[in-house]
């Protein structure tokens, strides 16, 4: 038996109808229309609320990780953190959350909403696109002192603040990048890096960098600023004096282009200060030529196996020189050893660079390696004309870095030959954007990472590659397979079907 | 109900409409597939295939959603479905689901390309899965909307193309939402109405742009390819692909009672 | 078994009922004459639900077919003037899928297809596809649709329309046929047909019913002069007396003359049956009758007879 409709229950109970019989039929008709437009225009807005209700109650709770390796949701280690978080943070992406383009998208904001879900509305997540609200940079970053881009993620507690640069939260199949020329990222960092992150702006424990002065280095404004935007507090200290030391949160002493040598019982410091697990950035281009008879720095360089020798580098390639008729004013290229680990660009601009010369009988566990170097062709020039017997053409190194691996925490050195890495002159020209700011960072970021004892493990990303090498030829099978097989199927069924049909 | 749903689906394919239906998803997402496979670094992710596929929505919804009911006014047998002996809902359901079915069987290229996955020994996610109940569920809002049209039209073609004109307008919904809010900037920017300042200006445009942007079936169903498996934006299509079939409800009822 | 009070229908602004009313009881076969546009679909597409009346009430049963949709069509089996045909279904498939669609009980629903089948002889077809059959064999299959469910009220829009006429003498029989356990409206504009089937005739013409008698009655109403056809051999000049003699005639008119054979037009009074005086009258002459002939009137004779004396 049909069921009685609402509509039909309430058209029989409906009382006081006429008795006459037109009458009664033409309100039975207005009666029906309303009834029809009314509870569609209801179910519509019923449909509405409830979808608005449900969207701003549940949308979080009823959100569900289906990747395979978990990658949308936190590990118990941050999550474990994120009970305990008591300061508030802030998330911001500094993009269209809806961008398609931004490949890396599925990566973070779905990782993000669920620290956002996590934290007991500790973290507050927004994506807010520059283009569109021109006062977010200004109102994050009065000063640009963090140099924020677009497509990177700001995270922020109280006054401290660091970017998060996506594509550095991955590593990269060196082979794909290098026949693509772009990587594609076989393990995420993402987690890793956001935790970090909020440890260290909640810690409220900035990183310290200190400039050792007293030597008459030059003025460092641009380079300070670099190193804010990675959240360090630089401050100058001077070694001098029997109570002189350096800090024990010191981590990273920057020499600039000294002019004077070290004093003895700098020498001293420094080389006790690399015993324990120090880091030195040293910058010293041929400007100061006379740093061969530093014989205190050089006792501190040769320390990590390093010796800064009295020559130029001449770059004999036309192709690499800026100027042609300048052979010390080049393009120096990142040595590619160092390139295939971390993502750094491929090419600076460096001036009167100072030959540094790794020694063949490195100390104990020490390495040294090569960051930026030259062309193949690069030559030495010798202003006393003392010619070395090494020195003949090839590439030689334009930055190093030393390392020394004795401890668990290494000690490290860098020794930059140009001051195109850190001067003033060189950024109020080129500006913060330019690859060689990007190199230091990079660099310092390596060396220095932020300190926190919660470590996130590295993921790997499901790797969509077929496991088992596709020869070109079975592949053009499947393809040929795919292509034909259901899409004709079904066309000679259909035909088939048809005939058969037709004739019935 | 299931009278309605078997003759509905089976009509589809005595009719070239099933199997062309078929055809077509087999050639769109084997192009997709092939382009996968045949690079230099062969590699398959179905989530990815899927999202693709849901940019074709626009041109087979039409295509099955058509004859529904514009097919059954032209020959006159919807005399049938208003002189027998059953409600127009069962009807209604019927055909919903026959187009469902329709829907649901275009997918066998896709699962063909799983198991072709598989033979390769390549990888499946499970968000793969995760992006195909998503791409369904679209599916059924845009079928319910395409079997309004067809109700509300007298042919199939006009009922291809208001579904057409209807899935083009979603398509474009999210940028659609960002003229309206720059047009509302502009206009309160230049007016000078109600003297905002530029941020509120700026957050106004925001909220119009959210709000336009919250209808967006596709925004919402967008973070299943990512492996973000959320059951709002499942109960958002489903609610309003109920209340669409309610609606096409109304308006085939609407004969039974209306004047002219 | 069938009320219907007042029905009142307008397209727009044309007026297409005018308040009709009638009820139908069980086992009555009724006709429902008149000329096209006269209203007659228009009537039975509101009694079957497919359309809506602009006011009036229509119980089939008891139960209101606005308001209790269902229950009232469940005892109605229609066919409407265009078949509601798959063409793209076999004539098995249709009737599973009817009978699918009113809900027949799957344990019967077999035994009841090759029934129906059997019934409008279309058994012999149940394979083939709808498209390639020829109009009568559709028109059959339209109507073994409506016996599907076995309903006791079975509605024929002009059922007879588009056929040759073997066809339409078979689909006469197989109404004839349906009537022993149907309760049958059927519509058309031909009057003989109606009469020959029918136990009650309704005329309808704009919109309003002019009559509504049983067929006997409406005969006598139809016929108030009814003509004959005859063929003679003789001359008008020798038989003008002896018919003008016998009782009832009203008109003698010569049709033509030639080869020594006659046509001629007998007017004759409607109530009163002359074929028997004419043919004796003729014979005491001896002329021959070669031809005899009843012809029926047509529906406009009808409509002038009907409305006439109203005037």
């Amino acid at each position: 038996m049909a069921r009685k409709t609402a509509k039909e229950s309430i058209l029989r109970e409906k009382p006081g109808r006429s008795p006459k019989v037109k009458v009664r039929i033409d309100e039975r008709f207005k009666s029906l229309k309303s009834i029809s437009v009314v509870s569609v225009v209801l179910v519509v807005a019923i449909c509405i609320v409830f979808n608005m209700i449900i969207d701003m109650t549940l949308d979080k709770k009823l959100t569900f990780d289906s990747t395979s390796v978990k990658s949308n949701s936190v590990s118990t280690i941050t999550g474990d953190y994120l009970k305990t978080l008591d300061k508030k943070v802030e998330i911001i992406g500094l993009f269209d959350k809806n961008d398609s383009s931004l490949e890396w998208r599925e990566y973070f904001v779905p990782l993000l909403d669920d620290y956002e879900a996590k934290a007991n509305g500790m973290i507050d997540l927004k994506y807010i696109d520059p283009d569109i609200d021109p006062f977010i940079m200004t109102q994050l970053d009065p000063d640009n002192t963090y140099q924020l881009q677009k497509n990177t993620y700001v995270v922020r507690c109280g006054d401290m603040l660091v970017g998060v640069d996506p594509y550095s939260c991955f590593e990269y199949d060196q082979d794909v990048a290098q026949y693509y020329g772009v990587g594609m990222p076989v393990a995420n960092n993402v987690e890793r890096a956001f935790t970090r992150c909020i440890v260290y702006v909640t810690s409220g424990r900035p990183l310290h960098a200190y400039y050792l002065s007293g030597h008459d280095s030059p003025s460092h404004q641009k380079f300070d600023t670099l190193l804010m935007s990675l959240g360090f507090v630089t401050s100058e200290i001077t070694l001098k004096g029997e109570s002189a030391k350096i800090p024990d949160d010191c981590e990273l002493l920057i020499i600039l282009q000294p002019k004077t040598d070290l004093s003895l019982v700098e020498k001293e410091l420094l080389k006790t200060y690399l015993d324990n697990s120090g880091k030195i950035l040293l910058v010293s281009d041929f400007g100061d030529s006379k740093v061969k008879d530093f014989t205190n720095l050089n006792d501190v360089a040769q320390r990590m196996g390093i010796s800064l020798e009295p020559g130029i580098l001449h770059e004999n390639n036309l192709d690499n020189l800026v100027d042609v008729s300048d052979p010390y004013y080049s393009i120096a290229k990142a040595d590619s050893e160092y390139a295939s680990y971390i993502s750094i660009p491929d090419s600076y601009t460096v001036e009167n660079c100072r030959y540094i010369k790794i020694l063949r009988d490195l100390p104990q566990n020490v390495y040294v390696s090569p960051l930026v170097v030259t062309s193949d062709s690069a030559s030495v020039d010798f202003q006393n004309a003392q010619i070395d017997a090494d020195v003949s053409a090839g590439t030689y190194p334009v930055v190093v870095q030393a390392v020394d691996a004795s401890r668990s925490e290494m000690s490290c050195m860098i020794v930059v030959g140009t001051q195109t890495f850190t001067s003033d002159a060189y950024y109020n020209e080129k500006t913060l954007d330019d690859n060689n700011a990007l190199f230091m960072r990079q660099m310092v970021h390596d060396i220095c990472p932020i300190e926190i004892d919660i470590l996130v493990p590295q993921r790997k990303i499901p790797s969509y590659t077929l496991s088992k090498p596709l020869s070109s030829s079975s592949a053009t099978m499947w393809s040929f397979i795919v292509m034909t097989v259901i899409p004709l199927g079904s066309l000679i069924c259909g035909i088939a079907v048809y005939q058969r049909r037709r004739h019935l | 109900m299931f009278a309605v749903f078997k003759r509905e689906f089976l009509s589809y394919f005595r009719n070239p409409v099933g199997w062309v239906a078929i055809c077509l998803m087999g050639v769109i997402s084997g192009y997709y597939f092939t382009g996968m496979i045949t690079s230099a670094f062969p590699y398959v992710n179905i989530s990815i295939e899927i999202n693709y596929l849901r940019s074709f929505f626009i041109i087979l919804i039409p295509i099955i959603t058509m004859r529904l009911f514009a097919e059954e006014k032209r020959n006159g047998t919807d005399v049938l479905l208003y002189t027998m002996p059953f409600s127009m809902k069962e009807a209604v359901f019927g055909k919903f689901f026959a187009a469902i079915a329709l829907q649901g069987l275009m997918l066998i290229s896709v699962f063909s390309h799983m198991i072709i996955t598989v033979l390769l020994s390549g990888f499946i996610s499970t968000a793969a899965w995760g992006a195909i109940i998503g791409y369904m569920v679209l599916a059924a809002l845009f079928i319910s909307i395409g079997m309004l049209t067809s109700a509300m039209t007298e042919n199939q073609i006009m009922s291809a193309v208001f579904c057409f004109v209807i899935l083009l307008f979603l398509n474009m919904l999210s940028s659609i939402a960002s003229s309206v809010s720059s047009i509302v900037k502009s206009f309160l920017k230049f007016t000078g109405l109600f003297h905002l300042s530029d941020q509120s200006i700026y957050s106004v445009g925001e909220n119009v742009k959210n709000a336009i942007t919250w209808f967006d079936p596709f925004d919402k169903t967008s973070c299943y390819t990512s492996g973000v498996f959320k059951i709002v934006p499942l109960i958002f299509c489903l609610s309003f692909t109920f209340v669409f079939i309610y609606i096409t409800y109304r308006v085939l009822e609407k004969k039974r009672w209306s004047q002219s | 078994m069938i009320e219907i009070s007042n029905l009142v229908k307008f397209y727009g602004d044309k007026k297409a009922l005018g308040g009709v009313s009638f009820t139908v009881e069980q086992g009555e076969i009724l006709g429902f004459l008149g000329p096209n546009g006269a209203g007659k679909s228009t009537t039975m597409n509101i009694i079957t639900g497919y359309l809506s009346a602009t006011s009036g009430k229509v119980t089939i049963n008891g139960y209101d077919i606005l308001e209790q949709p269902e229950l009232a069509k469940k005892n109605v089996g229609y066919l409407p003037e265009l078949p509601p045909l798959f063409l793209d279904m076999t004539v098995y498939e249709y009737l599973e899928y009817i009978s699918e669609l009113k809900k027949v009980p799957k344990s019967v629903r077999k035994k009841q297809i090759s029934d129906v089948m059997q019934m409008v002889h279309i058994g012999n077809v149940s394979g083939r596809l709808i498209h390639n059959l020829s109009k009568g064999y559709r028109q059959r299959v339209g109507i073994a649709q409506t016996l599907i469910g076995n309903p006791e009220v079975i509605i024929l829009d002009e059922p007879t329309v588009g056929l040759d006429p073997n066809q339409v003498i078979e689909m006469r029989k197989l109404i004839s046929n349906l009537s022993k356990n149907h309760t049958i409206i059927f519509s058309s504009h031909i009057l003989s047909e109606v009469q020959a089937i029918c136990d009650r005739v309704i005329i309808i013409n704009n919109g309003k019913i002019v009559a509504d008698a049983p067929t006997i009655e409406m005969s006598a109403k139809v016929e108030g002069n009814s003509h004959y056809l005859l063929t003679l051999e003789g001359s008008f000049n020798s038989v003008q007396m002896p018919l003008r003699a016998v009782s009832g005639v009203k008109a003698i008119a010569p049709l033509s003359e030639k080869n020594g054979l006659l046509q001629l037009d007998v007017t004759a009074d409607g109530s009163l049956d002359v074929r028997k005086s004419i043919f004796f009258a003729l014979a005491r002459i001896h002329v021959p009758i070669l031809e005899f002939r009843s012809m029926a009137p047509s529906l406009e004779d009808v409509f002038m007879n009907i409305t006439a004396p109203k005037k």
